[in-house]
C-alpha cells in the first residue's frame, strides 16, 4: 500500500512536471473518448428521438403499405408491387372487420403551399376525418373537418402550426384565409396542435395541411391510396385483426403485394438499423482512441529512455523488475485515464450544449466503455515500454548516459 | 561473510571475440573489514565489485552471502539481496534529481518487503543530521555540493543496514577536500560502527588508507 501510493504519488508529481507533455499525450486519447462519446450519444439521441415520435403516433395502430415493406424484420430493399393502391372498396370492407375502431385512406403530395403571396414548402395530406381520433390530432384554432365536409368534397384544410406560422405570423391568424396548393384553393378551417418533430428525417406533422380525401380526388384522379391505417379498439383485439384484415386484402390482391405492419415492428426495424449505424460510429471512433493509444506508447518509449539510468539506480537499490513495471505502467494508466476523463467531461459539456437543438443523450454504458477502453489502452500500450525499461541489466543501465 | 569461489566473467565482444575480466578469482570478505580493491582500469576491478553487489552474475563461479550460493537465486531474490545486504555508493552518486535528500534516502526502504524493526524517516534523518545536511533534507541533488550528494548517498547506504557497503571510486569525482572528509566518513564508520566497506580505487593514496588491499591485474588476484 505504501509501496503503491509512493508509486502514484511521484507518477503524478512527474507528469505534472512534465504538465506540457502530459496534456498533449492525453489529447490523443480525449479525442477518442470523445468522438466514441459524442458519436454514441448522437446516435442514442436520434433512435430515442425517432421512438418518441412513434410513440405519440398512438398505440394499437395497424399500417396497410403496398408491396413488402418489412421482411424478416427489417426493411426491404426492394419492396416489390408498389403500383398497387387500395381503394374505397378496400375501406368499407376492412371497417367492417370487428376490432377496427378507425380505417383511414392516407394519400399525400409534396408541394408548395401558397398563400398572400408567401410560398411554403408542404405536404398535403389527404385522409378522411377519422385520422384526427386516430392519431390524437387535436384543434388548437378553429375546427378539424368532419365526415360530412369530406362527403360535401369541402375545399377546406387543417394545417399545422408551423406552416400557419409561416404563411400567416401565428396560428390564430391562418383561419379564414385561403390558400392554393396543387391548384386548389382551400379555405383553413382549423390549426391542429403541435404534434413536434421534423427536422431530422421524421415526418415534420407541424407542416402538414390535411385535407379530406374526397376533395382530394381532383388531383388523385385515380381515387386509389398509397396507404390505410386502422386503430384497433384495444391491443388485445390488434392479433386476431391483423388475421381479418390479411385475409381479407387477400380476397382482392396476392400476398406479397401489400404488408401489414404494426407500429412496434416499424420500431423494432428502425432500432435494428440504428443498432448497426451505431456500431459503425463507435468502430470509426475507436480508431482514434487506439491512435490515442499509440501516442501513449510513444511517449512512454521516450520517457523510459531518458530514464534509464535512473532505472539502475533503482534496481541497484532493490527495486524489482515488477515494481519498474509498475512505475511506468501506472504513469500510462493515470495519463490514459485522464485523457479519457477530460474527453468525457468535454463530451458532457458539448451534450448539454447541443441539446436544445438536437436529442443527444449520453448513456452510462457509453460512459463505462469510454473510460474501460482508456484505461485499458494505458495497459495494453503501456505494457511494452514499461517491459522494456524493467528488462534493463542493473550494470548497463546504470551506466547509460 | 562473503564468499567469491573461483569467479569468471566473459563478455562477448562481438560473434568471435570474447574479453574475459575474471580469470577465476576468489575472494572473501569478512565482517568487520575495510578493504580496498585495486588495480589498473582494465583490470577487472570494477567486474569484480559488480559481482560482489550482486548486480552482475559470473559466467562461472559462485558468490555466497551469509553462506548462501546467490548464483540459484532469480531475479525478483537476487534484487532483494541488493536491497538488505548492499549498500551502493557510486563515483556518480546517482542520486535521483527529482528526488529529495530525504527521499533519495529513503528510496531503498520503498522497495523493501522486510518489516523494518525502526522508523525509516526517523533514522533517514538521524543520519542526514549526523553527516552535516541538516538544513538540505528538503533540497534536491542538484542544489548541493558533489562532497554533499555523495554523503546523501552514504546515508542511503546505510538507510537498510546492510551487510556491506560497496563503494566504486566514491571519491573520484570530487575535489581533495570533500574526498578526504568522505574518506575520513567511510572510516569512522568502519571503526565505529563495525560496518564492513569495500572500496573500489584506482588511487593508491585511496588504497592506502584501508586496512586490507585486493589488488587485479589483468583478472586475476595480485598476492
Amino acid at each position: 500500500m505504501k509501496y503503491l501510493l509512493f508509486v502514484f504519488n511521484s507518477s503524478v508529481q512527474d507528469l505534472w512536471r512534465n504538465k506540457g507533455r502530459t496534456f498533449l499525450t492525453s489529447l490523443g486519447i480525449l479525442i477518442g473518448v470523445l468522438s466514441v462519446v459524442l458519436l454514441t450519444a448522437f446516435g442514442l439521441g436520434l433512435k430515442r428521438y425517432i421512438q418518441n415520435q412513434f410513440d405519440s403516433l398512438g398505440t394499437n395502430l395497424v399500417f396497410v403499405f403496398p408491396g413488402q415493406v418489412l421482411k424478416n424484420g427489417s426493411f426491404s430493399s426492394s419492396p416489390g408491387g408498389l403500383q398497387v393502391r387500395f381503394d374505397e372498396r378496400d375501406l368499407v370492407r376492412i371497417k367492417r372487420i370487428k376490432g377496427a375502431e378507425y380505417v383511414v385512406p392516407i394519400y399525400t403530395k409534396s408541394g408548395d403551399i401558397k398563400s398572400l403571396g408567401k410560398t411554403e414548402f408542404s405536404t398535403l395530406f389527404l385522409t378522411s376525418a377519422e385520422f384526427f381520433p386516430s392519431r390524437n390530432f387535436k384543434a388548437q384554432y378553429g375546427k378539424l373537418f368532419t365526415d360530412a365536409d369530406d362527403n360535401k368534397r369541402a375545399k377546406i384544410a387543417v394545417i399545422g402550426p408551423k406552416i400557419a406560422e409561416k404563411l400567416f405570423g401565428s396560428s390564430a391568424n391562418a383561419i379564414g384565409k385561403t390558400v392554393t396548393t396543387s391548384n386548389i384553393r382551400l379555405k383553413v378551417v382549423g390549426v391542429f396542435e403541435s404534434k413536434g418533430g421534423g427536422g431530422f428525417g421524421g415526418p415534420d406533422l407541424d407542416s402538414y395541411a390535411i385535407v379530406p380525401y374526397k376533395t382530394g380526388y381532383i388531383i388523385n384522379t385515380d381515387k386509389k391510396f398509397l396507404q390505410m391505417q386502422i386503430k384497433a379498439t384495444n391491443d388485445k383485439v390488434l392479433p386476431q385483426l391483423k388475421v381479418d384484415i390479411t385475409n381479407e386484402l387477400l380476397k382482392r390482391y396476392h400476398s406479397d403485394e401489400f404488408s401489414l405492419v404494426e407500429q412496434t415492428e416499424i420500431m423494432n426495424a428502425i432500432t435494428q438499423i440504428f443498432g448497426v449505424l451505431n456500431i459503425g460510429l463507435v468502430a470509426i471512433a475507436a480508431i482514434s482512441l487506439v491512435v490515442g493509444g499509440i501516442g501513449i506508447m510513444n511517449i512512454m518509449y521516450v520517457t523510459v529512455t531518458e530514464r534509464i539510468k535512473e532505472i539502475g539506480i533503482r534496481r541497484a537499490l532493490g527495486a524489482r523488475k515488477g515494481d519498474i513495471l509498475w512505475q511506468f505502467m501506472i504513469q500510462a494508466i493515470i495519463l490514459s485515464l485522464f485523457g479519457g476523463l477530460m474527453g468525457l467531461g468535454l463530451a458532457y459539456g458539448i451534450t448539454f450544449g447541443i441539446q436544445r437543438v438536437f436529442p443527444a443523450y449520453i448513456d452510462t454504458n457509453s460512459v463505462a466503455l469510454a473510460l474501460g477502453v482508456s484505461s485499458l489502452i494505458g495497459v495494453v500500450f503501456g505494457v511494452f515500454p514499461a517491459k522494456k525499461a524493467s528488462d534493463l541489466s542493473p550494470i548497463e543501465a546504470i551506466r547509460y548516459e | 561473510m562473503i564468499q567469491l569461489k573461483d569467479i569468471w566473467k566473459e563478455y562477448k565482444i562481438d560473434k568471435e571475440v570474447t574479453f574475459t575480466a575474471l580469470k577465476g578469482v576468489n575472494v572473501e570478505i569478512n565482517k568487520g573489514e575495510f578493504t580496498a580493491i585495486t588495480g589498473p582500469s582494465g583490470s577487472g576491478k570494477s567486474t569484480l565489485m559488480q559481482i560482489i553487489g550482486l548486480l552482475d552474475k559470473p559466467s562461472k563461479g559462485e558468490v555466497f552471502i551469509e553462506e548462501r550460493d546467490t548464483s540459484k537465486l532469480n531475479d525478483n531474490e537476487t534484487s532483494r539481496y541488493r536491497n538488505e545486504f548492499i549498500g551502493f555508493v557510486f563515483q556518480q552518486f546517482n542520486l535521483i534529481n527529482k528526488l529529495s535528500v530525504l527521499e533519495n534516502v529513503l528510496l531503498p526502504t520503498i522497495y523493501s518487503r522486510k518489516k523494518l524493526d525502526y522508523d525509516p524517516t526517523e533514522k533517514a534523518i538521524y543520519l542526514l543530521e549526523r553527516f552535516g545536511l541538516k538544513g538540505k533534507i528538503k533540497s534536491f541533488p542538484n542544489k548541493i555540493s558533489g562532497g554533499q550528494q555523495q554523503r546523501v548517498a552514504i546515508a542511503r547506504s546505510l538507510i537498510m543496514s546492510p551487510l556491506l557497503i560497496l563503494a566504486d571510486e566514491p571519491t573520484g569525482n570530487l575535489d581533495t577536500k570533500s574526498g578526504d572528509e568522505i574518506m575520513k566518513l567511510l572510516k569512522e564508520l568502519n571503526k565505529e560502527e563495525k560496518i564492513t566497506i569495500v572500496i573500489v580505487t584506482h588511487e593508491p593514496d585511496i588504497a592506502s588508507q584501508t586496512r586490507r588491499t585486493i589488488r587485479v591485474v589483468d583478472g586475476n588476484l595480485q598476492k
